[in-house]
């Protein structure tokens, strides 16, 4: 090689090198996966022959203008492994790379770009029944709409890959064409984080004709999990966060927010099923987030204690210099599994997988406590924390406790309800006694809670009227919209459903999110009163210069 | 301008109808506590200072210039307007209505009914000065009062 080729070849490597150094983080490809439910012709097909997404949504998007669409993606990844495990050290290495991977995102956007605001929520859906679960969408995707965010959920799991590629459509579950997802392969969990960084940052890539979003203009990427995926938003946060910006220049991730996960976070390169355990540890630092990135840890009573144990895994942000940006709200009262989520996956899992749609008997009736509420509103504070860095609302955790027993307890107050944590309008107004934590795991309904309710003596020596009681619900609804925990525009369906688990009807014409005495909503008053004022007071000073 | 206010003024603190009208604001608002019709939730008010202000200061200036200055003032104008029974004068009970079914706009019909009452009054000292200095010193401390006596927590 003479000494011009040299000089000509050496730019050309430096340009292409960081390309060849990082062909396994190459961004995947995307292949829209149709929904046919009818011939070319309009004939309703047969159900083998119908291709429908599994998990599609229940209702009807028409009515927020959105649409949802759902795509195969396509790559290859690495697979890591902690440098230091013994030391419990969150950073890992490549252990693999070149590990080809094809599994499915479900979006639901805008049917206008013009109508996006800017926000992606991503999330990893939850597998533990396995077959995939959207929680974060059935409980908030109204909060999501409203705002013109889009919602991202990725299939996450080798589980629920195979679960979607060889059993969903099968006879046992509802008959649909078994090709819709025949190409999807994903074998080892380990791979799941490179599935996720790539998704993250195709969507961000607004001249990529393989991104379903190009055009749309993403400029921020939240990603969540439910439950045990909560945990996986852990080990993310913590391993991979920083490799993204290392690899990428910029994070795939902007924020994250892990909810009702209890103690755990889920290992790098966990074993397959049976083979070892899949999460890290009791006392394992990796269970608590550490990431440079705004994060919110959100826990129902339910995992504060028992085989949650998610008080022993606790993070108080600090609020020192460099720390991370953590956030720990604790709900009191709050449920693993509301009333709406329970009944939103009763449906799905009639339509979806052919199950019946009778609920659980509970021995006791199950607590009306609403989780979805409190969540919404802080799905919401974290994107004003990413967007605009205003940081979420101070809060403080549940109390707890040791009984005569020396046993761990929930401290509670007079109406044996929980102190402390996240206050929702329903336990500041309480009905009765909200049961959360899990009276055992072999009880069937220890996921959504019980209640038990005032008796009737009791309910009146706290509210003498019903119109107390009203009264009551506005001034409590008020606070948490004021304190950001519940949103204004979920204020007026929150008070319904106070007032029906009451049993009581509102006659006192009183709005939620406004107090009595508050003028409602006074801007629609004020410009015509001021436009009067104004011509009133231009009239006299016309009629005493002119009289 | 400010002189002749400063002359009503000086008029209103020494004029007894004017003092009463001031002591009847804390006794409505005992009255409202005991009859359970609201709660006492004092204080929060302010947490929201601009919607404070607008509610207190704002909005009882712009109410007292349109009702008792432009409706009530236009209703004396016309030859029954001033007839009156007892310390009421027609024009002072037309404009209180409009003043009471104005409030049903935006607020429970409990509390636009409850404003009858002082908007009456806000008339009769508009009548007995044929200025605004009384009514609109009388709205505001009564809108000052009994917001950050029971409106509690106000959100925008």
């Amino acid at each position: 090689m003479n000494n011009l080729n040299r000089v000509l070849i050496a730019p050309i490597l430096f340009l292409i090198a960081p390309a060849l150094a990082h062909s396994d983080d190459a961004l995947p490809t995307t292949r829209l996966l149709p929904v046919i439910t009818e011939s070319p012709s309009g004939e309703p097909l047969a159900p083998e022959e119908r291709s429908t997404p599994f998990l599609a949504h229940l209702g009807d998007l028409s009515e927020f203008d959105y649409v949802e669409e759902e795509y195969e993606i396509s790559g290859t990844g690495n697979i890591y492994d902690y440098v230091d495990n013994a030391a419990q050290s969150s950073e890992v290495a490549i252990s693999e790379s070149g590990v080809p991977y094809v599994t499915r995102m479900l979006i639901r956007r805008p049917a206008y770009a013009a109508n996006f605001n800017g926000t992606i929520y991503v999330e990893i859906l939850n597998s533990t029944a396995s077959w995939d679960d959207d929680p974060f969408w059935r409980m908030s995707y109204g909060t999501f709409a409203n705002a013109g965010a889009i919602y991202v959920g990725i299939t996450s799991d080798p589980l629920t890959v195979d679960f979607l590629r060889n059993r969903w459509g099968a006879p046992e579950f509802v008959t649909r064409n078994r090709d819709r997802y025949a190409n999807l392969t994903m074998d080892r969990f380990g791979q799941v984080w490179d599935v996720l960084s790539q998704a993250a940052v195709l969507l961000k890539d607004d001249d990529n004709p393989d991104n379903p979003l190009m055009g749309f203009g993403v400029e921020r990427i939240i990603q969540t999990g439910f439950s045990q995926s909560g945990g996986f938003v852990k080990t993310y946060a913590n391993s991979i966060h920083s490799r993204d910006v290392e690899e990428y220049g910029f994070p795939a991730y902007d924020g994250y927010f892990s909810s009702v996960h209890g103690f755990s976070a889920k290992k790098i390169n966990p074993p397959p099923p049976g083979e070892g355990d899949d999460f890290v540890g009791f006392g394992d630092p990796r269970r608590l987030i550490d990431v440079a990135a705004p994060a919110i840890r959100f826990q129902a009573e339910t995992e504060m204690l028992a085989i949650f144990a998610a008080n022993t895994g606790r993070q108080v942000e600090t609020g020192e210099p460099g720390g991370p940006k953590i956030r720990t709200y604790e709900m009191a009262g709050g449920v693993h599994v509301d009333i709406p989520l329970e009944t939103s996956g009763l449906l799905l899992r009639e339509r979806d997988l052919g199950f019946s749609t009778e609920p659980k008997e509970c021995g006791l009736p199950v607590t009306p406590i609403r989780t979805d509420y409190i969540q919404s509103a802080l799905l919401r504070a974290i994107e004003t924390w990413v967007r605009d860095g205003i940081e979420p609302p101070p809060s403080s955790l549940i109390e707890i406790g040791r009984n005569e027993t020396n046993n761990l307890i929930v401290i509670q107050d007079v109406n044996e309800n929980a102190l402390g944590g996240v206050r929702s309008p329903q336990i500041e107004v309480p009905l009765g006694r909200y049961i959360a934590n899990p009276f055992t795991i072999f009880d069937p309904c220890f996921l959504e809670g019980a209640f038990i309710p005032f008796t009737e003596d009791r309910f009146r020596e706290l509210y003498p009227t019903d119109s107390f009681y009203v009264q009551e619900v506005d001034r409590a609804i008020s606070s948490a919209v004021a304190d950001g925990f519940i949103l204004a525009e979920d204020a007026e369906s929150l008070k319904d459903d106070m007032l029906a688990d009451a049993g009581i009807e509102d006659n006192t014409g009183s709005r939620s999110g406004c107090t009595l005495g508050n003028k409602g909503n006074p801007d629609h008053t004020l410009p015509l009163l001021l436009i009067i004022a104004l011509l009133y007071q231009l009239r006299r000073k016309w009629l005493r210069t002119h009289s | 301008m400010v002189a002749d206010a400063l002359i009503t003024l000086k008029r209103l603190v020494k004029d007894g109808p004017f003092i009463a009208a001031i002591i009847a604001g804390p006794v409505f608002w005992a009255a409202l506590w005991l009859s359970e019709l609201t709660i006492l939730e004092w204080g929060g008010s302010v947490s929201n200072p601009s919607q404070f202000l607008l509610l207190v200061l704002i909005y009882p200036i712009l109410e007292e210039i349109v009702f008792r200055g432009a409706l009530q003032g236009w209703l004396r104008s016309l030859s029954w307007g001033t007839q009156h029974w007892g310390k009421i004068t027609v024009a002072n009970l037309v404009t209180s209505i409009a003043f009471t079914l104005a409030h049903l706009i935006i607020n429970p019909v409990l509390l636009s009914a409850a404003v009858f009452i002082p908007s009456l009054v806000f008339g009769y000292f508009r009548d007995r000065y044929d200025r605004l200095q009384a009514s609109i010193i009388l709205h505001v401390f009564y809108n000052a009062g009994f917001i950050w006596l029971f409106a509690g927590i106000l959100v925008a």
